[in-house]
């Protein structure tokens, strides 16, 4: 196996007389993502966005550019955050080729970060080797298949008759209460993950509470703002009071 | 019929929307099977035994039935309102049943409306169906400027104090965004109602308790049930009081 021919098998103790890409044992790897990362992305995003763009051109289907901005904005106002935050965060745990599958598909920290660790532990994979990325694309791959499987199954196929069988006041209930039943336990894992930042955990109850039971009571215009005014009140509390410690490091 | 706005019913299986969804699981496949070819390829020339190709892939496999589930029970829950095909797309690609329930109903919020009411018509469904799309290309517009940049960034690997220093404030930014938005969303739900707010505190403590019994069995693989299970159990409460 050692004698084969490949250059990636050679032993980089040769380092300084390799060239940049034979050093990489995974520069194919890298070649391959970088191409077709961002093209099967732009597919995805072109495939998602087609279906109501088909309905308002060939479907008949009336939609005010008003009123869709007006929906988009009061989106992104509250969830344009996170559309940020999400990949520079995972960029480093992740890694550049699977940036492209873990946000084309999404459910990243409930179900590919937990697959792709799962992977690596199951063969004892250390972390930062080519074994443990190529364990992760395996994983996240896998996980890609059992979602499609899922959706298919449980949505296209059996959708309409589970929920001929699931009663309707039981549907009725779950749509209900749906929001508060995610954020409830979303937020609680925020909490618990963020425990050792106490100051923006309080600072988010402190005006989530200013913002929940004084300002929408008193201005009711301002309701739908709300998780607005949650995020830059917060942020700017943290901000402010984080100024206190690089000035007392400047005074030692 | 020209006249008259499309109902609800009518719109949500339209075919126009089932080529959608059917082009967003080619383009899932498609890509997995790029990747995983790559991935074999690269085993290969690292000299990875096919054994545990095939056991990291199983393993990827299995934990990730638990959340599959979990995340279409939750979409089961949409399948009303957003019908099958819009169902598959929204959930399908990046977003979750929960990015999706509360982006729903803010569009919806901006229409005079909401998630679950009876006025949502044909258009009005449309509108919050294009703002979705919109919404959750944001992800992928972001990913696909700030990937290369943040590769390069990385293969520079310089980190300067300076840029320590300043990094620990700004890394404070997204987390305080976060904790900032759910707080006050969470809080929303709890003065809306007390059915609301049972629901809701029924979901924390339940995700508290799991995540407590996880850390203290040492059993990771709990965790990744927690989120589901909090939910389903919470939801289970609000049937019972509702």
């Amino acid at each position: 196996m050692s004698e084969t021919p490949a250059p990636a098998a050679t032993p980089a103790t040769t380092a300084p007389a390799a060239a940049g890409a034979t050093t990489n044992p995974l520069a194919g790897f890298d070649r391959t993502t970088s191409v077709w990362g961002p093209v099967t992305m732009t597919a995805g995003m072109a495939a998602m966005l087609i279906g109501p763009v088909l309905m308002v051109v060939f479907g008949g289907y009336e939609v005010s550019l008003g009123t869709l901005v007006a929906a988009v904005v009061a989106i992104a106002l509250v969830m344009g955050v996170i559309w940020v935050i999400e990949p520079i965060s995972y960029f480093p745990i992740l890694g550049a080729g699977a940036m492209y599958q873990a946000f084309l598909i999404g459910n990243i920290s409930t179900k590919l970060l937990p697959a792709a660790v799962t992977a690596q532990a199951s063969i004892k994979a250390k972390p930062g080797t080519p074994q443990a990325q190529i364990a992760a694309t395996l994983a996240i791959c896998s996980a890609a298949f059992i979602h499609v499987a899922a959706l298919v199954l449980v949505i296209a196929v059996f959708g309409q008759w589970l929920l001929t069988i699931v009663p309707a006041d039981l549907l009725a209930a779950v749509t209900r209460f749906v929001v508060p039943a995610v954020l409830g336990a979303f937020l609680m894992q925020n909490i618990i993950g963020n425990w050792k930042q106490p100051k923006v955990l309080l600072a988010g109850l402190a005006v989530g509470v200013l913002v929940i039971y004084g300002v929408v009571p008193l201005i009711p215009v301002l309701a739908p703002a709300a998780p607005l005014f949650g995020v830059v009140l917060t942020v700017a509390v943290v901000m402010l009071t984080f100024k206190a410690k690089p000035a007392d490091a400047d005074r030692a | 019929m020209e006249d008259t706005v499309p109902t609800l019913a009518q719109t949500v299986n339209h075919p126009l929307l089932w080529l959608g969804a059917v082009l967003v699981l080619i383009v899932i496949l498609v890509q997995s099977v790029v990747y995983l070819r790559a991935a074999k390829a690269a085993a290969t020339s690292v000299g990875m035994p096919s054994a545990d190709v095939r056991t990291a892939f199983r393993a990827g496999g299995v934990s990730a039935i638990g959340p599959s589930i979990a995340v279409c029970l939750v979409a089961l829950a949409l399948l009303p309102l957003f019908g099958n095909p819009s169902t598959i797309t929204r959930i399908g690609l990046i977003g979750s049943a929960a990015y999706e329930t509360i982006a729903a109903n803010l569009a919806l919020g901006t229409m005079g409306s909401g998630l679950g009411q009876p006025g949502v018509d044909g258009n009005m469904l449309v509108t919050m169906l294009l703002a979705l799309a919109i919404g959750g290309s944001g992800w992928m517009v972001v990913t696909l400027i700030m990937t290369p940049i943040m590769k390069r960034g990385m293969a520079a690997g310089t980190t300067t104090k300076t840029a320590r220093k300043r990094s620990a404030r700004w890394a404070l930014l997204p987390v305080a965004a976060l904790i900032g938005a759910f707080f006050t969303m969470g809080l929303k739900e709890v003065a809306a109602s007390f059915n609301g707010a049972l629901v809701f505190g029924t979901s924390a403590l339940l995700m508290l308790v799991l995540t407590l019994v996880a850390k203290r069995l040492d059993k990771p693989m709990l965790l990744e049930f927690a989120l589901g299970a909090s939910m389903i159990g919470a939801l289970a409460v609000g049937y019972l009081v509702s």
